[in-house]
Order: C-alpha cells, then structure tokens, then sequence
C-alpha cells in the first residue's frame, strides 16, 4: 500500500464534510424566513433561570427606596425597576433619616457633604442596579420568542392554498377497484414554480406496488398546472417542495 | 468513484430531508372500474371456446372491479399483439388485453393466456394450463384466480368450491355435492343411498368429514355416523360410530384432529379426535344435563366457538383449549347456532332466530359488533330463514341456505353486507353449505 493510497479515505473525509458544509449553508440561506406550517411555540434556550430568580428576589429594600427619592431622585427609575444588592441602599437609607431627625443648623456643611455621599452612594447603587440588569440580561433565562408561527392573513393564505393544492389533487386521484383494498401508501415530493407550474415530481415512499405508484403520479401529473403560491409560499414550494401522501 | 456516489447518495436523499415544508394527505382514491377485452381464442382444440370466455366474464364481472369492453380492434386481433396496436387499443379505452390460444396434446387441452396492461404494453400474466374438462370452465376458473392474484396480490374465491348436501338424487335422500363457486359443476360425493350431514373441509381442501344417518356395524342400528371422504382417493372411511350421535366433526387447522360431537352419557357433548378416530380428550360435560354441540375451531386453533342450551336456551359461547372455561357471546335472540369463524380470527357467524325465522348474523369473536345480515321476505309476504353460514377463504363472502324463493337454495353476500347473489337455482333442496379453504 503507496501512501497516497493511505491518504485516500482522508481526502474522500474531508471532500464530504466539505460538500456537507456547502449543503448546510445553500439549505440555511435558502431555508431562512420559513415559517412553520405545523402550529407550535417555540423556546429558545438560552440559560436556565435559577439565577436570575435569585437577584430578583430581594424586596425589603422598598422602605428606604422614599428616602434615596428625596434625595437622588435620578436613581429613582433604576430602584423601581430592578431589585440590586441591598447592601449599598440600606447604607445610604440608614444614614439619611438620621441626619434629617437631629435637625443640626450648624453642620449644614456636613448635611451638604452627607447629601453628596448618600447622592455618590445611590448613583454607586443605581451604577451597581445598572450593572445586575445588563447581567440579567446576559444570563435570561428560557423564554418564548416571537416564533415564526403563521397568523392573520399570512394563516389564511396558507390554508387557502393548501386546499387548493388538495383539491386539485384528489379531484385526479382515481384508483382501480382492485387496488383499493390493499392496504397501499406511496408518498410523493413535488416542487412547483411561481407560476404553478409542476418542476418536479418524485416517489419518495413507495406504495411497493408499480400500478399504485404510477396512478399517483398520474394524480399528480393530470391535476398541473396549479394556481400560482402565494407570494409568501413561493419560495418554500419552489425550493423545498410540497409533501404528499396518497391517501 | 465511492466518494462521488456516497455524496450522490447524500444530495438524493436531501431531498427527503428537504420536503418538510407543505404537507398534504391526499385522502382516499376515487375508484373505477378497469376496463379488459379478449381477444379470440387462437388455435385449435375440443376445448368450448365459447364456454371458456363466458365462464371469464362471470367471474371477472362478479368481483366488480372489471368491465368487459366489446372492441372491434380486438376482435380482430389474434396471437400476439405489437406495441402500435396496444397503443391504439388503449387509446380507445381498454386498460387490459386477454389474449387466450389453446391446442390439444394427446387428451388434454392446453390453454394459454396471456394478459397485457395496455400502458406501456406489460405482461400481467402469462400463464399455460392443462385440462381434460372440455368445458372450459375449470380453466376459466383458474385463470379467473390467477389474474385476479396476479393484480391485487390476494387469492379469490373463483378457484375455490361449495359442499352441501342436497335432495338432488331423489328418494328423500340427502347426498354430498360439491360444486364451483357459483354452484356449476355440481358432484356428488356420497353414496349412502341416506341422509348426509353438516360436511366441513379439510384445511387443505382434499378432504371433508360429514356425518349420514348409516346402519351402525356392530349394533345394526340407524345412527348418526362420521365419515372421511378423500378427494384424490375419491375412497370414504368411517371414522366414528359409537352409539348416539356422531356429529359436527370439523377438523382442526393442522388437519391432524378434529372436534365432533358425541353423545358418551347420553348428552350430546364435544370430543377431540384423531384421525384415526380414537377419543384424544373430552372438551365440554354438561353442565347437567345440558347440549353442546356444533363445534368450530379458530383459525389460530386456540379457540372453540359452539353453540349450548346451558343458559336454558341454545346461545353461542367461546372456550380457549388453554383454560376450558365457556364464554358466552349471545344473549340476544331465542335460538343461536351453526358458529363459524372469519379466516382471520377476528369473526363469527352465525344463524340467529328472531321474529319467527332464522337469518344470518355476525359478530366480534368476543360477542360485541353483533350485526345482522339478512333479513328478506318470501313471496308469500312471511319472513325467509336463512342458515347456515360459512366464511369465503378471503373473508370477503359468506355462503348460506335460504328459502326465500320457497326452494332451500345456496346463497352468496358479502361478508359486509348488502344482496345476496342465489348461487343454485333449481327444483332440489341444499343444506348445510360449506366454503372450501384456497384450493391448489
């Protein structure tokens, strides 16, 4: 054995893998946009959620949260809305309703420094809020997104044609009486054009039976041209096809 | 070269892979009739061409699933055809050409038919048959079997024969006949110049046990005696005469024993036998004084169907040989008798009396689905008794005795239901029809 002959099942590997790449990204650039015909919901998984439950929790920090308003009222929108450690409010909350009940004229200096710490202290913790938030973000957990499910006229388009399909189909899909009774099922792949036009038509699963499987194709043969897809569709019947079980 | 055909392989079946968008179920088929013409017989024999050809249309027609198409094309065609004129021919509507030729060889006739699905002018069949019978019917018979096997993959019934009794010989005398499936060609089998009863088949056709009312040897006694007819010995063999009755044997599906009824302790009661005659194991005893008789087997050869009065009225009840435990299938109705499985298992027939007459009901092996099928009037306006029932070996028919027409006559349907199709139309009475299982 030459080493070149060696070399050949690693040449032949990488060939493959390659043409599967090619064929994944054709089959993704085309396939993109396609909504599901079948109804469902879709979840992306992004990360569990245990985590973030655990930084939403915290709720006791409300009572302070009047006091941080009086005095920084920018951090106010940041409080409401997301629950950060409680540690840098309650510092600030503490100290400010002690500074207020001594009422001392002569330390307004002080007061005014306090202010400036309790303001520094809630922007440290509307900046510490701001920071848990793009986290959360970061670290979401499951959530259902806007799927591709069809809805309102794009639905009814759908179903429409989907019918007509069937209609035109079956109204071609005669049998002999003697091929009835057999328990027989072929499944077809056909792909048509903008027009409607038939551009391919295939046995993908046959019924074992020539005659069978010839009079599905006739079905399908004799019921083209169809009725042009609708703009939506096009696309998918041309390049993905259309499924069809008989019966 | 692997590598290319591997990734050929690969972007062929991405086709598959690729047609997960629109999905469409296509729904049952409509359905039509295929149309057929035969051409003449070509060549020459003693063979009734004529009879051949009529006997091929019965049948065809009879399954429904054929029309015969007169075409002047055809009629003048004989032999072998080419691909133009098959074209021309299906141009002009015919799905199917039987081309049939014959010649004699010594004292059988040979029969050749040749069957073209015009479309692409394929072979269906081709097929050669030998036959002393003139008639042509046998023949027609066989190639009726073939063609239909051939398209749907499944034997038929045109193959396959009746056996009843009947008074046909005179005397009030009741002999054993058997005759085709559409009742032609009736053949009398028994001799006993007596009453013949209840005949069944062996499961590979070359045999039936049937009960006569015969002196019995040891005692000189009239009794009800089991007798074994072989067809390819055309020879009878007594297989039981014990005191009583000796009834209802059918055999079981291995065709190495069968079930009868004796009457041991002066009860009718159903016994296991082999063939030699000899009791293998009693099935049934009582309770008290009570009947059980007309015995059945499954298909699958678990099961035994037989009718008994141990309800106080004659019902339906079903035993595994396993546990020997009855199951009651009937309540309804004041007398159920004559069981008969479905060659699938699945089924039991049988004769039921309601509203002062017998008529012929089905059932799910467990008792539920029960279904009647026939109900029809005499000319008289009073109601027909119909009985008797057996399944066709496909399971599509049922075979019966009614005297609707004031005569007992044979009687075909289908097993789903609908009309009746009188298959014996004569002077003579029939009784007690069987199916024949698939006959070689």
């Amino acid at each position: 054995m030459t080493l070149t002959e060696n070399k050949k099942p690693f040449f032949y590997s990488v060939g493959f893998h390659l043409s599967l790449l090619v064929l994944m990204v054709v089959r993704g650039y085309y396939s993109s946009n396609i909504p599901d015909f079948e109804r469902t919901v879709r979840v992306d998984i992004i990360a569990m959620p245990d985590k973030v439950q655990k930084i939403v929790e915290p709720k006791q920090v409300e009572a302070p949260k009047e006091e941080v308003k009086k005095e920084a009222a920018k951090p106010k929108k940041v409080q409401t809305k997301s629950k950060p450690k409680p540690e840098p409010k309650k510092v600030a909350a503490k100290a400010a309703p002690k500074k207020t009940e001594k009422k001392a004229p002569a330390e307004d200096f002080k007061k005014s420094q306090m202010s400036a710490f309790e303001k520094l202290a809630a922007l440290k913790a509307a900046k510490v809020e701001n920071e848990l938030e793009e986290k959360q973000k970061a670290i979401a957990g499951n959530r259902i997104a806007k799927g591709t499910d069809l809805v309102g006229v794009e639905k009814i388009e759908y179903s429409n044609y989907k019918s007509t399909l069937h209609k035109a189909i079956s109204s071609e899909w005669d049998l002999p009486k003697w091929l009835l009774e057999g328990d027989l099922r072929a499944i077809a792949h056909i792909k048509i054009d903008e027009d409607g036009n038939l551009i391919f038509k295939k046995i993908v699963s046959s019924s074992g039976n020539s005659i069978y499987d010839e009079k599905v194709m006739e079905a399908i043969v004799d019921s083209a041209p169809f009725s042009p897809p609708p703009s939506k569709f096009k696309k998918i019947v041309f390049y993905e096809g259309v499924q069809l079980a008989f019966p | 070269m692997k590598f290319i055909l591997i990734l050929g392989g690969f972007l062929l079946s991405s086709n598959i892979a690729f047609a997960q968008g629109l999905k469409i179920d296509i729904g049952k088929a409509g359905s039509k009739q295929s149309t057929v013409a035969i051409m003449n017989v070509a060549g020459v024999s003693k063979l009734r061409k004529a009879d051949l050809i009529s006997q091929i249309k019965k049948n065809l027609g009879f399954s429904t699933y054929f029309r015969f198409v007169n075409n002047a094309t055809v009629n003048q065609l004989s032999g072998n055809i080419n691909a133009s004129q098959a074209e021309a021919i299906r141009k002009q509507g015919v799905e199917f050409l039987v081309a049939p030729s014959t010649a004699t060889s010594g004292k059988k006739q040979l029969v050749q038919f040749k069957v073209y699905l015009l479309k692409g002018l394929k072979l269906a069949l081709d097929k050669t048959y030998t036959t002393q019978d003139l008639s042509g019917v046998t023949i027609a018979n066989r190639f009726s079997d073939d063609f239909m096997q051939a398209l749907t993959g499944k034997k038929s019934i045109f193959n396959t024969k009746l056996v009843a009794t009947s008074d046909r010989v005179g005397f009030g005398w009741k002999e054993i006949y058997v005759m085709n499936w559409d009742g032609g060609k009736p053949t009398r089998v028994s001799y006993h110049k007596a009453s013949a009863l209840s005949p069944a088949w062996s499961p590979g056709g070359s045999q039936i046990v049937y009960s006569a009312i015969t002196i019995q040897p040891q005692s000189g006694v009239r009794n009800a005696n089991l007798y074994i007819y072989d067809f390819r010995t055309k020879r009878r063999s007594l297989l039981s005469s014990r005191p009583g009755i000796n009834s209802g044997g059918t055999f079981f599906p291995d065709g190495k024993s069968l079930l009868m009824t004796l009457t041991q302790s002066g009860v009718p009661d159903l016994f296991r036998i082999g063939l030699n005659g000899s009791v293998i194991e009693r099935l049934t005893k009582g309770p008290g004084r009570t009947m059980n008789v007309e015995p059945d087997v499954s298909p699958d050869g678990k099961t035994l169907a037989f009718s008994s009065d141990r309800s106080g009225r004659p019902m339906l009840y079903t035993m595994s040989f396993s546990n020997k435990v009855p199951k009651r299938l009937t309540i309804a109705g004041r007398y159920n008798s004559a069981p008969s499985w479905s060659p699938d298992g699945k089924k039991i027939v049988f004769a039921g009396w309601d509203k002062k007459h017998f008529d012929i009901f089905t059932m799910n092996a467990d008792g539920s689905a029960l279904k009647r099928m026939t109900e029809k009037r005499k000319r008289t306006g009073k109601w027909s008794n119909n009985e008797s029932p057996s399944y066709s070996p496909d399971g599509r028919f049922i075979s019966f005795i009614s005297n609707r027409t004031g005569k007992k006559e044979i009687y075909i349907m289908r097993s789903t239901g609908g009309d009746a199709v009188q298959i014996t139309n004569d002077k003579y009475n029939y009784y007690h029809v069987k199916w024949s299982p698939y006959l070689n």
